[in-house]
């Protein structure tokens, strides 16, 4: 299956990274386990980003999802969380093309402190919807042809992008960002090995 | 003292089992278009209901789904071990129906494989206790829970085998069998009823030429969808299927591939055919036979192109090889059989004489079509080569080459 299931725009401060835009799509996900899966995706790339060296790209399987990010050197970095059989170079050049125009509609100025509301962006959707096809995507690579495929960093789970000493369960359980419900959920199917084994 | 205590414990069990059973059925009664089943996983009981229903969506939380399943398969087998007279005797026919049916809802939901509890619905149906559009909505409930239930799939069958063709939502049953597929990747049981579904209703050869192909585009290492694309190709050309004023444009290009070009003085059609069938008596085929054989031929045309560009798109996949080689086969196999005046083979016979025995019959040198199949496809490698050798029967040339 070839799918997107999420976009999103981070901003790399000094001690986390902060969430400028996210979009989603889960409609292939069992109806209660959306909220679930939506934080998940949300806290695996804000994970990845914040271990993520500025301009840098990477690609970090986990399950049958990929997700791949580009930490821009100004520090602006993009995530998309689709399948594994989803064209990595497609992946990196909608991801810079996203930063792209995300510079030029957002005032660089607004990317440490704006809140998600206040961030004028709202293309987000449009693209998830459009690139589900990745075939719309072969005018872009045309004109981004320089992008290096080999520079860009695979990684098998993401507990390979973790640093050492940390520990993917203790960080599920430390986050503020998951709720009670998530939590319990990842426990459970964890043990349950089921379908949404996100994160 | 404590067998009290456990008397006690299982009883107040079982009253929270029975109550859960009466919530998950007046969701069933109250909402008609419920859309889908799932198990909520939740370890621990927080003291509220577990029976969860939001926009047509029913959910169960897990700490409670064994216990209530336990409670609901020993009713529904006690109830099987009495005979004919004690359950008269226990209660009114009706009345004893709705309790079963209750029953069966909630452990079917929760464990679609018992056979068992699938014929107690068949029985109830036969007596009319149930409805067969209750029916097949439930089988469509389980379906969402668990997309590959063969079960669910067989009992919407044998319901259907009480309804005229005419009466049956065809392409609501595609969208069944698409959502399955869709959910589960090589869904056997959900692509053999697909099937089923193709044999009882040709009307839908159109839409499902175009909702295979846009399948096979998004599950691109799905297999399955590629056979079915297959089977559907070869049903439409056995039905004679076709499109007035196709262009052809995909059996033109591959032709073009093979370095055959068409003569630019006769109309499209008959330049093709007689690229495809040189020296073919056509008084002996009738005319919609082969407007049908060149539909047919370009579908398969466009299918090769499709896999090129996949796996351009994609690297390599053994599902592109494969099709690829799969439609090829068809154009040639179709070539063969015309000249050869056989009629074509029937999806549902099996048998026949296949491709390969009847090749050796033919001389290919003669067919510009299949030398340049030949010389085209030996050049992709030594495994392609082998495949071609075993199944379009190129083993000539390569035994000329030793």
């Amino acid at each position: 299956m070839v799918r997107v299931f999420s976009l999103s725009v981070f901003y790399k401060g000094a001690t986390e990274a902060r969430l400028l835009k996210t979009t989603s799509d889960l409609q292939s996900f069992p109806f209660f386990q959306r909220g679930t899966v939506n934080e998940f995706m949300t806290f695996a790339s804000r994970t990845i980003v914040e271990r993520t060296q500025p301009a840098l790209r990477q690609s970090v399987k986990q399950d049958a999802y990929m997700c791949h990010v580009y930490v821009r050197a100004d520090n602006l970095a993009g995530v998309l969380i689709a399948d594994h059989e989803y064209p990595q170079r497609v992946a990196h050049t909608l991801i810079t093309k996203i930063l792209d125009d995300f510079t030029a509609k957002v005032a660089a100025g607004l990317w440490p402190n704006a809140s998600e509301s206040q961030i004028p962006f709202d293309a987000l959707p449009a693209f998830l919807q459009r690139y589900q096809d990745p075939k719309e995507a072969d005018p872009l690579l045309k004109m981004q042809s320089d992008l290096d495929e080999t520079k860009i960093i695979l990684k098998n789970t993401i507990e390979a992008v973790l640093k050492r000493g940390e520990n993917l369960e203790d960080m599920v359980n430390k986050s503020e960002q998951l709720s009670m419900q998530s939590k319990a959920f990842y426990k459970t199917a964890k043990k349950t090995n089921s379908c949404c084994s996100f994160a | 003292m404590e067998d009290e205590i456990n008397v006690e414990f299982n009883n107040e069990k079982k009253v929270l089992c029975e109550k859960i059973i009466r919530d998950i059925n007046a969701v069933f009664l109250k909402d008609a278009d419920l859309n889908s089943f799932e198990i909520i996983p939740k370890e621990t009981n927080c003291n509220k209901s577990p029976v969860v229903h939001v926009e047509h969506n029913l959910g169960l939380e897990s700490w409670c789904a064994r216990h209530v399943y336990d409670h609901a398969h020993r009713t529904l087998i006690s109830h099987r071990r009495q005979t004919t007279q004690q359950q008269l005797r226990t209660l009114q026919q009706q009345q004893q129906s709705d309790a079963l049916a209750k029953y069966l809802n909630v452990a079917l939901l929760i464990n679609p494989d018992v056979t068992t509890f699938w014929h107690i619905r068949r029985q109830l149906v036969q007596k009319n206790r149930l409805s067969i559009n209750k029916e097949l909505q439930f089988s469509a409930l389980v379906l969402s829970m668990k997309p590959k239930s063969n079960e669910a799939f067989a009992y919407r069958r044998w319901l259907y085998s009480f309804q005229s063709a005419d009466a049956i939502d065809w392409p609501h049953e595609i969208s069944i069998c698409e959502r399955a597929a869709d959910r589960c990747a090589s869904n056997y049981h959900a692509w053999s009823h697909r099937q089923w579904v193709l044999q009882n209703a040709p009307c839908l050869l159109q839409s499902e030429l175009m909702r295979t192909e846009k399948f096979i585009r998004k599950h691109i290492s799905d297999y399955s969808s590629y056979h079915y694309r297959q089977v559907l190709l070869s049903r439409a050309y056995e039905l004679g299927y076709h499109v007035a004023d196709e262009q052809l444009s995909s059996l033109r290009d591959l032709l073009a591939e093979y370095q055959l070009a068409a003569d630019p003085n006769v109309d499209v059609d008959e330049a093709l055919l007689q690229l495809l069938l040189p020296n073919h008596d056509r008084s002996s085929v009738s005319a919609p036979r082969l407007r049908s054989f060149l539909y047919c031929c370009n579908v398969a045309a466009s299918d090769v192109r499709l896999c090129v560009e996949q796996r351009a798109l994609y690297g390599q996949r053994e599902c592109f090889e494969l099709h690829r080689r799969a439609v090829l086969k068809f154009i040639v196999e179709q070539c063969v059989r015309l000249l050869l005046y056989l009629p074509p083979v029937s999806v549902a016979a099996s048998g026949g004489s296949q491709l390969n025995e009847l090749l050796p019959q033919f001389d290919c040198e003669s067919h510009p079509f299949l030398v340049a199949v030949r010389r085209a496809e030996t050049a992709q490698g030594e495994k392609h080569k082998r495949w071609c050798h075993i199944h379009l029967n190129f083993g000539k040339e390569r035994s000329q080459d030793a």
